[in-house]
């Protein structure tokens, strides 16, 4: 199956200085959920307003659905940066305005607002939204049409929890409404780590890593143990032929699948479990290694 | 697909301060005339009465009422960078600029006609209610024409104007090169060249000479269609 989204080698600059986006190439397979990670600054919005079409590359190519962007650019919908509204209208003669741009039946907007949830404030001016409800105004706008790609620029930026609960919630939603793939920006980990099924890592606009979510999560398996004796304990388990470290709280980190068969082994030599869990690694953890290792 | 940008634009002029300034502006000087002359110790002559409103028209309140018509449209679209949604819909760039520019020449002619109904609207208050009464028979015909003809010799101010506006996210920039244009406009009348400066095209409208009148609406006209068609390739190949 083509992918969604491929890039190849896309490189970007602004004046003389490094490259904004620097040979990326991307590879968002279809009806994923792609986080596009990396700190402010990393290159993020350039590389989608590349996508987009906003910005002209100096070098690379992209293809939408196996076919040029150019020509594939009608099945994205997109929020890039911060939502787009016209604050003196309500949020229906917003979405109204983008629905007569794609000749979209009137029926469409009710589509959006319900899967944004915003049907009752859909009257009200868009001038009196909190942040959170124009950010939902800005996906309900990007929906129209039912769109194959949405692209979500930090959907999440300047939400209190609530609004960044509320925007994890419709984001793991939005999939369901049909055959969409979603690329979603963000700075924050751990919210992406909650929702994509995909990430790619962006840093000084070089893409260092991208891959399934889980398998970059359970590449590296572990158990987290804790005993009366660590030193005992983790000359054992080294004994046994395990990789042993120490994990941020202090405790063992054994290089293992099984928690059951770590338990086993402490307990027929005579040690007394406090603490045994499977170690899952942190999203921002691999994050951090992989710009250490850049480094 | 040109018209259905041309519907968004109008849409988008609903409650906003753009299509309150079309009103204001027109009005103001209306009412301006309007007051001057219920002030007068004699009786109102409406032949003049109706020719002072084009006149400040044209030097001032067209000009200024230009510069923010092209800040408040081109704000709409900067202030919540609304480019980013727009030039990533399906379509050809130069429609969203082509439509912009159309609304705004239309805008400006609706300013026109507003203010030949207010004047009109003026004489009869003032034939109503003046206590010294009235005098003269306004030329109404000729008013309408002149208002036309000012409305078409500043199409040039209003696309180089909407030009910089909507290259230029803030502001100050667009509003400055307005004010600027306007007062040197004033400054330099009756210079021996003053007739070509973009800013003054409307002003010579006024002017009893035929050829100054054919130099304003003409060098507008063709002038502003020029500038339109290179705002349009110029914006249309920009980065957003």
């Amino acid at each position: 199956m083509t992918a969604a989204l491929e890039t190849h080698r896309l490189t970007k600059r602004f004046g003389k200085g490094a490259p904004a986006v620097d040979a990326v190439s991307l590879n968002v397979p279809r009806r994923a959920i792609y986080g596009f990670l990396g700190a402010n600054g990393a290159g993020k919005t350039t590389t989608l307003k590349l996508v987009l079409g906003l910005l002209r590359a100096d070098s690379g190519t992209i293809r939408l659905f196996g076919e040029d962007a150019a020509k594939a650019r009608t099945s994205i919908g997109s929020l890039i940066e911060t939502p787009s509204t016209y604050d003196h209208l309500t949020g229906r003669q917003n979405l109204d305005l983008t629905r007569i741009l794609l000749g979209l039946p009137r029926r469409e907007i009710d589509r959006v607002l319900d899967i944004v949830d915003l049907r009752g404030a859909g009257d009200e001016r868009v001038g009196g939204y909190s942040l959170g409800m124009r950010q939902r105004l800005g996906i309900a706008r990007a929906l129209l049409g039912n769109p194959r790609l949405l692209i979500l620029d930090e959907p999440t930026n300047g939400l209190d929890p609530d609004g960044i609960r509320d925007m994890r919630h419709l984001l793991r939603r939005l999939p369901e409404t049909g055959d969409v793939t979603l690329i979603v920006s963000s700075h924050l980990l751990s919210e992406v780590e909650q929702v994509a099924t995909h990430v790619g890592l962006l840093h000084r606009g070089r893409l260092l890593v991208e891959s399934r979510l889980d398998a970059l999560l359970g590449g590296i398996a572990a158990v987290e143990v804790d005993t009366g004796d660590r030193p005992r304990a983790a000359m054992i388990l080294g004994g046994a032929g395990f990789s042993v470290r120490q994990s941020e709280a202090g405790n063992l980190l054994v290089d293992a699948e099984d928690p059951a068969e770590i338990a086993a082994l402490l307990v027929r030599e005579g040690q007394s479990l406090s603490h045994l869990a499977r170690h899952r690694p942190s999203l921002e953890g691999i994050y951090h290694r992989h710009i250490a290792q850049a480094a | 697909m040109l018209h259905r940008y041309l519907i968004a634009e109008i849409l988008k002029l609903r409650r906003s301060l753009a299509l309150m300034l079309c009103v204001a502006a027109p009005g103001c000087v209306a009412l301006l005339g309007t007051i001057i002359a219920f002030d007068k110790k004699a009786p109102v002559n409406l032949a003049a009465f109706v020719m002072t409103g084009p006149g400040i028209w044209s030097f001032v309140m067209l000009p200024l009422a230009i510069t923010a018509l092209s800040v408040l449209m081109a704000q709409m679209e900067h202030g919540s960078r609304n480019w980013n949604h727009l030039l990533t819909l399906p379509g050809a760039r130069p429609h969203v600029f082509l439509a912009k520019a159309i609304v705004m020449l239309g805008l400006v002619a609706a300013m026109s006609v507003l203010l030949f109904l207010f004047l009109l609207g003026g004489a009869a208050l003032l034939s109503l209610l003046h206590p010294l009464g009235v005098t003269g028979h306004p030329d109404y015909a000729a008013l309408a024409i002149r208002l036309g003809l000012m409305a078409l010799s500043c199409t040039l101010v209003s696309m180089l104007q909407l030009w910089v506006a909507l290259a230029n996210r803030s502001f100050v920039v667009p509003l400055v090169f307005g004010i600027a244009g306007t007062f040197i406009g004033i400054g330099t009348f009756g210079a021996t060249k003053a007739a070509w400066f973009p800013w003054l095209l409307a002003a010579g409208m006024l002017s009893p000479r035929p050829e100054i009148q054919q130099l304003g609406w003409m060098l507008g006209g063709i002038g502003g269609a020029a500038v339109m068609a290179a705002m349009l390739l110029h914006l249309s190949r920009r980065e957003a």
